[in-house]
This record gives structure tokens, C-alpha cells and sequence, in this order.
């Protein structure tokens, strides 16, 4: 503990009364500065360009032909379907950040959409294929349960800056084979939007 | 005079204080450096420099900020109180205050700044800043065909337990979680309740770690919605689940309105507007690696025009903002432009009282040199 020196009276009474009116208004001007309670209401024109994230959220893709862009979810950056000789299959694009909840995880919760048991995760890597895309090498996946009739997913997990995409083919096994080239030319084709920074501050 | 108000200040000015303060923004410093590896360059400030206590472990030490306030409240003491005004000190009373301008202009930084990307796509004009960190909750009402009118909520409202009340919304909102950074798990059963509704049934928000970068970390908030009595519509009551970037934001017809609620970094309005006319990028010979990059800009103010060349280091300076080109995003047709927006009340203080520190440090040697050669000439002498 600093020992306390024995005060002597200020020189005149103003002066002090100045510099503690001084100390008091800077240290109850800075909490109130950056009000984290602030409301604030203001319109904007219809047209005016607000920053709005791109529904891509930082990917780009190609559609492969023959397919149709359909109304998504909350969860999903793109939403498709692809025809084939028993009907269409719903195509997914869904990025979760950070690890998006692991591997063995994703790929167990398709495997219980369609009645599988789960697996280890070894187990699934194993089973799992290797494909090369824009987004670097990415693995994928065909889960089928004959007992389920010909209902099917293909899936594929890439690794984008921002966290996992997901791609996900839904729909009949005959669809999913006719579509597989295109699922795959999908997946290859995702790739994070270019951009760079500048030194400047 | 209070006594014990004297003792305080009298004790803030002791040298002795100043000198434990320094050491201990030394230690702040060197830790927080260390802790920038793990925590990234955001969170250890938030940590270690701008925070009143820094826990570490379950001890509470003291942050940046008090001991800079103990060091600017003693220096203020002494410069006014206990300083011996006669002409010989002039220069280190110059000096002092130099060093006092500098916490302060430290101190409007820290309160005042603020700082944002602004993303203007080729042909595009727009007003608004992103804040790179500030939360906030966004209630949009898109009902009117000529403008939206949107309330926002700034972070301090996003704690459990809060109610949102606002009078132009026919709606409460009472917060159940919010997370700085979570993940979505979709439900592996059904939801508590019926109570819940949206992607709430059926997806549970997790808070996970921070991330390093503050851009990677995803807010989410669950909330639950409670119609007022005079909108005569209670079947949207229930609880709602939103995070950032939602590809189809949570949105709802109430009471003639059409609103949509986001969790979003907070938007600034500028008192101006950016239009970006061109957007053009050097490439270095043969390669793909940018060199420079600019952006032509249309600055609006007031229906006055004005073009201007924003490049690395040419900044755009307008009414207390600078506009730094930060970055690009090239995507299919066309190209944007990423401008990092910095408001920094204090941003000439630095510079202008290292002037007046400099000055000091002059004049406090033209002071003693009279002293120095009398002292060097009579030590020749006694030789």
C-alpha cells in the first residue's frame, strides 16, 4: 500500500472545484459515449442500396443445366431441383460455420433421415470418396437404405474461410444416379467470392 | 475542502504512482500481445486495454482503462496544483501537457470512434457503414410501397430475460438466449413446446468459443414474440430463433405491417452518400496478385456532386470520416468495392501533441544551456 503524503490545502478554492469538475465530466462522458442501449428508428427509400449479405453469403456456384432454382429456407443458401426418370431430387447448399457440428455428426443425421443406423466416424470416412474442386479436395458420400424404398442422399462436405458446406442431394436412387455428374460438377464448382486486403488501416 | 477528496487527488499525482502505473501498463501491454495469438486483435483489446477489470482466472486486476485514468488525473493534479510555476520549468510543464493532450485525445478515441466497411457494388450509391463489430437487432417494417422504416436495438438490449417495447411495433419482444458466436444443431426431437415456431422447431441455437476473427463469428438470438392487445392477433405469438446472414430472414404480417427482424451487424447512416462509378485493379505482371486497386466515387452531399479517386493511401476525408479503399470482391458480372469508413474525433492529437511535447523538450534545453556552460566553464576553470 502507497503511503499516503499529508495533504496541504490547494492554493485557492477555484481552481479545485475546476479540475474536479474537469475529472468528473470525462469519466461520466466516456461510459455514456457508446450507448449499447441506443434506439434509433430512420426510413429509407425503397431503392436506396443498403449492404444487404448476397444470399450467397460469400460463395459462388453453377447451376448445372437442367436444373431449376427453387424457393430455400432460413437455413439454406440455395435450393434446386434436379429432374430424372423417377421424379425430382431436392439439391441443398447449406454453410455452417466453424466445424458445422463435425463429420461423423452431418453425415449420421442424413443416415437417420433415411432410417440408417449410425456409424463410426472412421467407419463413414472410410465410405466416403474424394473429389478435387474449386474449394480444394472434398469428400462425399452415397447413403441408400433399400429396406426404404428407392429414397437416397448424396452428400457432400466442403471446407470453405467461413466454415462447412454441405451439399445435399435428396430423392429417389434412379434420380441420384442420372444426376450424380451433375451433383459433382456442383460441388467442384463452389468457390469463395475473390477478394483482398490493403495494407492501409 | 474535502479532505478526503484532497488526499485522493493529492495521492493520484505521487510520482510513486505513476511509476507502479507505467509497470503496469507494461504488463497489460506484453500480455495482451501474447493473448492476441489466441484471442485475435479484437478481443484482446476488448480484454485487456479497454476493459475496467481484467479477470484473470476468478482475480480482478485492473484494466487499461483505470490505470489510465489514475495517470491522467494525476498528471492534471500535478500539472495544476503541485507544479512550481516559474519560468525555468516552462519546458516540462509544456511537456506535461503535451503528454495530458495525448491521454485525452486517447481517451476521445476510445469513447467517440468508430469504424465500418462500406460495400458499393459498380453502379451502386448507398449512405450506410457496418459496424466491423457492434451488434444490434433490426425490426423492419416493409408495409409502406415508398420507404421501410426500421427500429433498432443496440446490443445492450440482447440479454436474457430484456423486453423490448417500442411504439411503433405492435409487438413485444422478450429475450431468451443471445449468443456472440453459435452454431445451429437441427433438433433430434421434437421442440418443448408448440410455443416454438419458425426454424426454431426444428434447429437449436449453440454458443460455441469466440473466434479469433470477429468477421467468422455468427450471432443468434431466440426471442419470443408476444402480440399487443390492440393488434388483435395472437397467432404469431410463440418463440423465434434468428442469426446473421439468414438467406430468408425471419419476416411476419402483423397488424398491416410487414416486418422483418435481423440480428445484424450495426448499420450507420453517413450524412452523405458514396456512389461508385469505377472500380479498377492492377494486377502485378503475369500474375493474379493485385498491386493497387481504386475506386472513382460520386460523393453526394446535400445534391452536390463531387468525384473523387479513393485509393491505397488516398483516403477520402469528408465531414470527420475517412474512406480507405480496404478491399474488392469480384463475383460473376461486375465488380465492388470494400471501403473501410473510420470516424476518429481524436485522430489529430496524437500528432499534435507530440508537437507540443517536442516543443517542451526544446524549450526546457534553451532554459538550461545557460546553466550547462556557466557549470562546463567553471569546471574548465577549477582545471
Amino acid at each position: 500500500m502507497l503511503p499516503i503524503l499529508s495533504f496541504r490545502p490547494a492554493r485557492t478554492s477555484s481552481r479545485f472545484y475546476c479540475t474536479l469538475l474537469l475529472i468528473s465530466a470525462l469519466l461520466s462522458a466516456g461510459p455514456g459515449c457508446k450507448d449499447d442501449r441506443a434506439i434509433h428508428v430512420y426510413r429509407t427509400a425503397k431503392s436506396a442500396n443498403l449492404q444487404k449479405e448476397s444470399g450467397s453469403a460469400g460463395l459462388g456456384w453453377n447451376m448445372p443445366a437442367g436444373w431449376s432454382v427453387r424457393d430455400g429456407d432460413a437455413m439454406r443458401l440455395a435450393s434446386f431441383s434436379a429432374p430424372g426418370p423417377a421424379g425430382e431430387a431436392d439439391v441443398s447448399i447449406v454453410r455452417l460455420a466453424g466445424d458445422g457440428g463435425g463429420l461423423a455428426a452431418n453425415i449420421n443425421r442424413w443416415r437417420g433421415q433415411i432410417q440408417l443406423a449410425p456409424l463410426a466416424e472412421n467407419t463413414i470416412l472410410n465410405q466416403m470418396q474424394r473429389e478435387q474442386g474449386k474449394l480444394g479436395v472434398f469428400k462425399w458420400i452415397q447413403l441408400t437404405n433399400p429396406g426404404l424404398g428407392s429414397n437416397a442422399i448424396y452428400g457432400a462436405v466442403l471446407q470453405s474461410k467461413r466454415g462447412v458446406v454441405f451439399v445435399k442431394m435428396n430423392g429417389s436412387l434412379e434420380t441420384l444416379r442420372a444426376n450424380q455428374e451433375y451433383f459433382l460438377q456442383l460441388c467442384r464448382s463452389i468457390t469463395e467470392k475473390t477478394t483482398s486486403q490493403s495494407s492501409n488501416p | 475542502m474535502p479532505p478526503l477528496v484532497w488526499k485522493i487527488l493529492k495521492w493520484s499525482s505521487d510520482t510513486r504512482v505513476f511509476f507502479f502505473a507505467l509497470i503496469w501498463l507494461s504488463f497489460l501491454v506484453i500480455a495482451g500481445t501474447l493473448a492476441q495469438a489466441d484471442l485475435g486483435l479484437y478481443q484482446a483489446q476488448q480484454k485487456y486495454f479497454s476493459a475496467w477489470i481484467l479477470w484473470i482466472w476468478y482475480i480482478p486486476l485492473p484494466g487499461g482503462s483505470p490505470v489510465l485514468t489514475i495517470v491522467f488525473v494525476g498528471l492534471l493534479v500535478k500539472l495544476i496544483f503541485f507544479t512550481n510555476w516559474k519560468p525555468r520549468f516552462y519546458g516540462t510543464i509544456v511537456v506535461h501537457f503535451g503528454a495530458l493532450l495525448l491521454l485525452f485525445g486517447s481517451f476521445l478515441t476510445a469513447a467517440f470512434s468508430s469504424e465500418g466497411a462500406m460495400v458499393i457494388p459498380e453502379g451502386g450509391r448507398t449512405a450506410f457503414v457496418r459496424d466491423y463489430h457492434a451488434i444490434e437487432l433490426a425490426i423492419t417494417n416493409r408495409a409502406n410501397p415508398e420507404f421501410d422504416e426500421t427500429v433498432t436495438f443496440a446490443a445492450g438490449w440482447l440479454k436474457y430475460g430484456e423486453v423490448i417495447h417500442h411504439e411503433q411495433l405492435p409487438f413485444d419482444l422478450e429475450i431468451i438466449q443471445y449468443c456472440a458466436n453459435c452454431r445451429l444443431e437441427r433438433r433430434s426431437g421434437p421442440p418443448p413446446s408448440s410455443e416454438w415456431k419458425g426454424m426454431a422447431r426444428n434447429f437449436n441455437l449453440t454458443e460455441i468459443p469466440l473466434h479469433k476473427d470477429d468477421s467468422n463469428n455468427m450471432a443468434g438470438l431466440v426471442f419470443r414474440i408476444k402480440t399487443k392487445a390492440n393488434a388483435n392477433n395472437n397467432q404469431l405469438d410463440g418463440i423465434y430463433a434468428i442469426f446473421e446472414n439468414m438467406n430468408i430472414p425471419q419476416a411476419f404480417k402483423l397488424a398491416g405491417g410487414d416486418y422483418l427482424l435481423e440480428i445484424r451487424h450495426e448499420l450507420r447512416q453517413l450524412p452523405f452518400e458514396i456512389e461508385l462509378i469505377d472500380f479498377v485493379k492492377e494486377d502485378h505482371p503475369g500474375t493474379q496478385m493485385a498491386r493497387s486497386y481504386s475506386s472513382e466515387v460520386n460523393l453526394i452531399d446535400s445534391d452536390v456532386h463531387q468525384r473523387v479517386l479513393i485509393s491505397m493511401n488516398h483516403p477520402l476525408r469528408h465531414k470527420g470520416y475517412t474512406l480507405y479503399q480496404s478491399s474488392f470482391i469480384q463475383a460473376g458480372m461486375g465488380e465492388t468495392t470494400v471501403l473501410a469508413v473510420v470516424e476518429n474525433v481524436g485522430r489529430l492529437f496524437p500528432y499534435i501533441s507530440s508537437l507540443i511535447m517536442c516543443i517542451g523538450l526544446l524549450l526546457h534545453l534553451l532554459i538550461k544551456m545557460p546553466v550547462l556552460f556557466h557549470n562546463r566553464s567553471n569546471a574548465g576553470g577549477e582545471q
